[in-house]
């Protein structure tokens, strides 16, 4: 660092980086001329939850965790009934995951044995999903059991890789769930890491072709035929695997074992699927026991409103209304709908609606005992305040519209809010078509339009008109003043119409569109011009 | 919004007069003190540029005039134009509304269009001729 002053001068004339250097502190190391850097790589961090068929059971069941029983899951195969996932007591007992059923009820008599059940797997991880987006926005389902999260723009935020680790460990141990995490610069690499059991991070590219090298193909989510075929061949490690030419590996296991292995090398991208979480917010909680008791039922519903406040908190979204509900051993239901004025966000999880909830089951007489407990909300993105235009009007977003159709929907019914769309079709009658959610065909562009003349009031069914001295009347006689219009359609479907179709007016002024059906020569009316 | 059309409202008729129908919704009641309700909400939320509701003959009665001043109001408050279609008796009640129409057609192919009142305007007739 010792500069002559002129060197200092002449250093003025030179580029930022030279500047740089002469005020970088003396004890820190010099800094070098590095070549441009690439953007900063990728950091994938995989979930992995091994227990996950046990945590679902447990989180429905809300009783399991506590208990020392013995406990497996088990799944159907084929013909044979296996072992899934075992807790520690009957792990220490000897049951293993891959055994049959019968095997291990002959090492731990009193197994307590729970059928395996997707959906309720799926519900936990779409949870454990909605926890771990407010880490990153970037998080993907990867396996049925795994999730894989970018973090690399969020590790400053959370205090670099450990303290993030540390804080997502910390939140799924409180969501009842243990895991592996591991980190790798690609999600493949972190998915086969966390399996393994090596939960170091790994940050860079060389270092991650070592220790992936080490990773067992046993480990990997290959089929069980493929590690079989492997193991025979003498290769136990993806370093094996590496190793082999490249064309035969992909003849003998597929193409697409060569291309996961170059996907978790990061040699070939692999896009992931951002997990979204669903606009509607749906929990369920099954009581341990059927209670009537009002404080245990508040207990229930507040575990609900924890999972609530996490999706309001992870999609910055807030709720105006959730619908409670208590369902009883014979199969009917309690329902309750808490709203508020206004959309709320945490805030509404945390105090407002408990709070409701205290009130209305504190008034409430319920019919019987209660069984299970479920809460639902519609989210809405309206925790953003609403801009001005440059004239200072207010903008309104669709979402006004949104919420103003739900209440009529609440209150009117589901039936009584409609759209309207047109349809290619000739007979009147046919040309249009009722739509449940005016807002949905907003998005695709209206491809038809029509092209004639039409009147903007409908009779369904059309009006048969008297005969007065044989022209139609219709509260006085009818002068017809535009047509005829032939339409003549629908001979394929039985609906089969041919008619002539005039413009009429009568005495009043009514504008009227009628026609004249030219197999039956009746008179009809079947529209009213405004 | 259209609040309880007396008729259907004919999809290619309105896409005729030049309506997107992407943006029209049809609001259908079962009792008639719900239109005044969905029309409130809809001037409410002031997501409608406009809302028309028919009150049919039955609703006179019991259509005070405290709830109109309340619809009034929440047009002003939102800037969106309600049009509240009534039948002609209503005309002899005291109505806090801006403006007052009231249509017939005297002949066959006129339409007068009636306005009684105008803010602090004078009242006034106009008579269309239709042309086809």
């Amino acid at each position: 660092m010792a500069r002559s002053p002129r060197a200092q001068d002449r250093s003025k004339a030179r580029s930022n980086a030279d500047l740089l250097l002469s005020v970088t502190p003396a004890g820190a190391p010099p800094a070098v001329h590095q070549p441009p850097r690439d953007p900063p790589a990728q950091l994938w961090l995989c979930l992995y939850l091994p227990q996950l068929p046990l945590e679902a059971q447990a989180a429905r069941t809300a009783s399991a965790a506590g208990s020392t029983q013995p406990l497996a899951i088990c799944a159907e195969e084929g013909r044979r009934t296996l072992i899934v996932t075992v807790n520690a007591e009957a792990g220490a007992g000897g049951v293993r995951p891959g055994m049959p059923v019968n095997s291990a009820l002959a090492l731990v008599p009193q197994l307590r044995l729970e059928n395996r059940s997707l959906p309720l797997e799926a519900a936990a991880l779409s949870r454990v999903a909605r926890f771990a987006a407010r880490f990153t926005p970037a998080v993907s389902m990867i396996a049925v059991n795994a999730l894989v999260l970018e973090v690399r723009g969020s590790l400053r935020l959370f205090g670099g890789l450990e303290a993030l680790r540390l804080n997502l460990a910390r939140g799924l141990n409180q969501l009842g769930h243990q895991a592996r995490i591991s980190a790798a610069p690609t999600a493949r690499a972190a998915l086969w890491l966390a399996r393994a059991g090596m939960e170091q991070p790994v940050e860079s590219a060389v270092e991650l072709r070592q220790v992936l090298a080490a990773v067992p193909v046993s480990q990997l989510d290959w089929p069980e035929r493929t590690v079989h075929l492997l193991l025979q061949m003498g290769i136990a490690t993806v370093g094996d695997c590496l190793r082999l030419p490249r064309d035969g590996f992909a003849r003998r296991l597929g193409p697409l074992r060569l291309r996961e292995l170059d996907q978790a090398l990061g040699q070939h991208p692999e896009p992931q699927r951002p997990h979204v979480p669903p606009a509607r917010f749906s929990s369920a909680l099954e009581l341990p026991a059927e209670t009537i008791d009002a404080a245990l039922l508040r207990e229930g519903f507040q575990q609900l409103f924890r999972d609530l406040k996490q999706a309001l908190v992870s999609r910055q979204a807030g709720v105006r209304r959730v619908w409670c509900r208590l369902g009883h051993p014979d199969g009917s239901e309690t329902r309750l709908c808490l709203g508020l004025r206004q959309a709320a966000g945490q805030a509404a999880a945390e105090e407002l609606l408990p709070g409701l909830l205290r009130l209305r089951l504190e008034s409430l007489a319920l019919p019987g005992r209660v069984t299970s407990l479920a809460l639902q909300a519609d989210l809405e993105s309206g925790q953003a305040p609403a801009g001005t235009d440059l004239l200072g009007q207010s903008i309104l977003p669709d979402d006004g519209l949104r919420g103003l159709l739900e209440r009529l929907r609440t209150r009117l019914g589901a039936q009584a809010v409609q759209g309207l769309a047109l349809r290619a079709e000739h007979r009147p009658e046919n040309a249009w078509r009722p739509v449940a959610d005016p807002l949905a065909q907003a998005a695709d562009t209206e491809p038809l339009v029509a092209t004639r003349s039409r009147p903007v009031w409908l009779l369904e069914p059309p009006e048969q008109l008297g005969l007065v001295a044989g022209q139609p009347a219709w509260r006085g006689a009818l002068c017809l003043v535009q047509g005829p219009e032939r339409i003549e359609s629908g001979w394929w479907d039985g609906g089969d119409v041919r008619r002539d179709y005039y413009r009429a007016s009568n005495a009043h002024g009514a504008m009227l569109w009628v026609y004249q059906d030219l197999r039956g020569q009746g008179w009809f009316l079947q529209g009213v011009f405004g | 919004m259209l609040i309880a059309p007396p008729r259907v409202p004919y999809a290619p008729g309105l896409c005729w007069q030049g309506l997107a129908l992407n943006r029209v919704v049809v609001v259908r009641v079962r009792q008639p003190p719900e239109i005044l309700w969905a029309m409130e909400e809809a001037l409410r939320s002031g997501a409608c540029a406009g809302v028309i509701a028919w009150s049919g003959a039955t609703a006179i009665q019991r259509m005070g005039r405290s709830l109109l001043q309340r619809l009034h109001l929440q047009a002003g408050k939102q800037h969106t134009w309600a049009v509240l279609v009534r039948a002609a008796q209503c005309r002899r009640e005291r109505s806090p509304a801006r403006l007052r129409l009231e249509l017939c057609s005297p002949s066959p192919t006129a339409l007068r269009i009636e306005i009684f009142k105008n803010g602090w305007r004078g009242a006034g007739s106009v008579t269309v001729e239709r042309r086809f």
